[in-house]
């Protein structure tokens, strides 16, 4: 309670000069008001939990959404936005929380020029600013794959699009510049006595980010290139940028983890590096109502050993039949080497049982192997939706992800990994807006 | 034989008649002095991707979800059906790109809105269109 109430009162603050901001601007525009949501179910085949919150009991909690959106238009050129949501926290899986991940104004000086300050949403892939927002797209869940590769894509800045209109077509250039706070999600397996708890853990992290997304549109089709960079600071724990080996025996040893440990080179960290975020993207009609969709995202990390520094894409076949559109998506998200084996040494390393504090340092490189975000899965996913209507889907899908060495974003049970296991998940979700 | 010739050829006549006023010619019309417009700056104009026309800032009004007139416009003028068009207009807001034209009831709503707004587009029926109405494009 002590926690929560400065949270309320916080939350109750924003939400009364929002009101207010509100007020000003429904009297100076043309406003309107439209909300969406999705409630959906999501349980799998195993005990332990995937992508937060699921696992073989069932949950409500991955895939519901509910948010609310006001559009002012204030002259043709003149406009403001604001969208306020209410999902699971980003900083605990046991709270709900509403928050505004949009709230920008708009002016557009004339047709070629759209220039937005405030907070919004990156278009780092083809489906972000929409993410949220179900009945826009037919996959039950977008490819966590790729989906999940920017943790938050809400920025506070500016953004400037610029629209070259040749023939039909269209080609847009959008540059950004913003910065966000939010946190990063950690899960450790196992209790390390006297220094830290099993469970999740909730990294706050800062970041600043600049990028330019180019887009060609022709007809329906969908050509979308983007290159990123953010930032990123943890100003509660420093990144490590690797762990020194400490030799104790020709063979033996252990990862200087924390500088708790025993060693003679301190872990080096930094309290900023560096992601380099690299997407293509496309989506493609290939007649008779098939498309074909895809997209690619390359994370670079190059100063840390210990980053999300991964390669990620998709691939997505779907077909319009009546109200139907059955779809088949393959993805995979793969670490690069020097941070998958760095997970695997630190991982599987053990100390000798004669070796003085052997089980603490071994329980140690467990704890630390899971601070590391390293990826190794694919996933298959075969679903449908069903429109309702044109403002309201039905979903349905099966999914089978295998996890070759390792995930991050599975919660591995205590004691144990999960690597070369498959997941099956069953979500059903229904989707509207209005 | 005969009989049932002139009965297939009344038929028919009353048939076409039949179609030919359901299918009634939709006409943009816009506040005096906007200039006229091709077709693909009308689609353009309804899908939000501009904003002005011929340096002049625009305000556009759609007929409510229902009017006969709304669906004729949107096959005539955007190739598309009510349910394609809601579609595209639900991502562009949920994208932050904007929100549709607003709509009005009656094409006597839409007359007036034009006549009295400047840069105002809309379109009705061509049979309600009086003299002094400023036709930007009829298809």
């Amino acid at each position: 309670m002590k926690r929560s109430s400065p949270l309320i009162a916080s939350s109750v603050r924003k939400f009364l000069a929002l009101a207010l901001c509100l007020n000003a601007l429904s009297a100076a525009a043309e406003v309107s008001f439209s909300g969406f949501g999705t409630l959906g179910y999501a349980r799998s085949d195993q005990s332990f939990v995937y992508q937060r919150f699921i696992d073989k009991s069932g949950t409500f909690k991955r895939d519901s959404i509910f948010g609310a959106q006001m559009d002012a238009t204030i002259t043709p050129q003149f406009s403001a936005t604001v969208q306020v949501r209410m999902a699971p926290a980003l900083d605990s899986d046991t709270r709900w929380k509403a928050s505004v991940p949009w709230a920008f104004v708009a002016y557009r000086p004339s047709n070629d020029w759209l220039l937005r300050l405030g907070k919004w949403r990156v278009p780092f892939y083809l489906n972000s600013e929409n993410t949220d927002v179900g009945a826009t797209f037919d996959a039950a869940r977008l490819p966590v794959e790729v989906y999940s590769t920017s943790p938050s894509a809400d920025l506070t800045g500016v953004t400037l699009g610029k629209t070259w209109n040749l023939g039909d077509n269209e080609l847009n250039l959008d540059g950004y510049w913003g910065k966000t706070s939010t946190y990063w999600r950690w899960y450790r397996r196992d209790n390390v006595p006297g220094l830290d708890g099993a469970g999740p853990r909730f990294v706050p992290f800062d970041g600043r980010g600049v990028g330019l997304v180019l887009t060609w549109r022709q007809d329906e089709n969908i050509f979308r290139a983007g290159v990123h960079s953010l930032d990123a600071t943890t100003p509660a724990e420093p990144t490590p940028v690797t762990f020194p080996f400490v030799s104790i025996m020709p063979g033996v040893g252990y990862y200087r983890v924390s500088n708790l440990l025993p060693g003679p080179v301190s872990v080096p960290t930094l309290s900023k590096f560096n992601n380099k975020v690299y997407t293509l993207a496309a989506d493609v009609g290939l007649g008779n109502d098939f498309r074909l969709s895809g997209e690619y995202v390359r994370r670079a990390v190059k100063e840390v050993d210990t980053g999300p520094d991964s390669q990620a894409a998709y691939l997505s076949l779907r077909k319009r039949i009546g109200k139907w559109t059955p779809y088949a998506t393959y993805a995979w998200l793969r670490s690069e080497s020097k941070v998958s084996n760095l997970y695997q040494a630190v991982n599987n390393n053990r100390l000798p049982a004669f070796i003085p504090g052997a089980a603490l340092i071994n329980v140690s490189q467990r704890f630390a192997a899971d601070g590391i975000p390293a990826y190794d899965q694919s996933s298959l996913s075969l679903g449908t939706s069903y429109a309702l209507s044109p403002t309201s889907k039905l979903k349905a899908e099966w999914m089978r992800t295998h996890v070759g060495k390792v995930s991050s974003l599975v919660d591995a049970p205590p004691g144990g990994d999960v690597s070369k296991t498959n997941i099956n998940v069953l979500s059903l979700s229904y989707s509207f807006v209005f | 034989m005969m009989k049932i010739s002139n009965i297939l050829r009344t038929s028919s006549l009353a048939l076409l008649l039949a179609v030919g006023n359901a299918q009634a010619r939709v006409v943009v019309i816009g506040h005096p002095g906007l200039s006229k417009l091709d077709a693909s700056t009308v689609e353009k104009v309804y899908t939000g991707k501009v904003i002005e026309v011929g340096g002049v800032a625009i305000r556009v009004v759609n007929a409510i979800l229902g009017n006969p007139v709304r669906g004729q416009f949107l096959q005539a003028y955007l190739n598309q059906d009510e349910d394609k068009y809601t579609a595209y207009w639900t991502v562009r807001r949920y994208i932050g790109k904007g929100v549709p034209p607003s709509e009005l009831q009656t094409s006597a709503d839409v007359i007036k809105f034009v006549q009295d707004n400047p840069g105002a587009i809309g379109y009705i029926d061509e049979a309600d269109v009086k003299p002094g109405i400023n036709v930007l494009l009829k298809k």
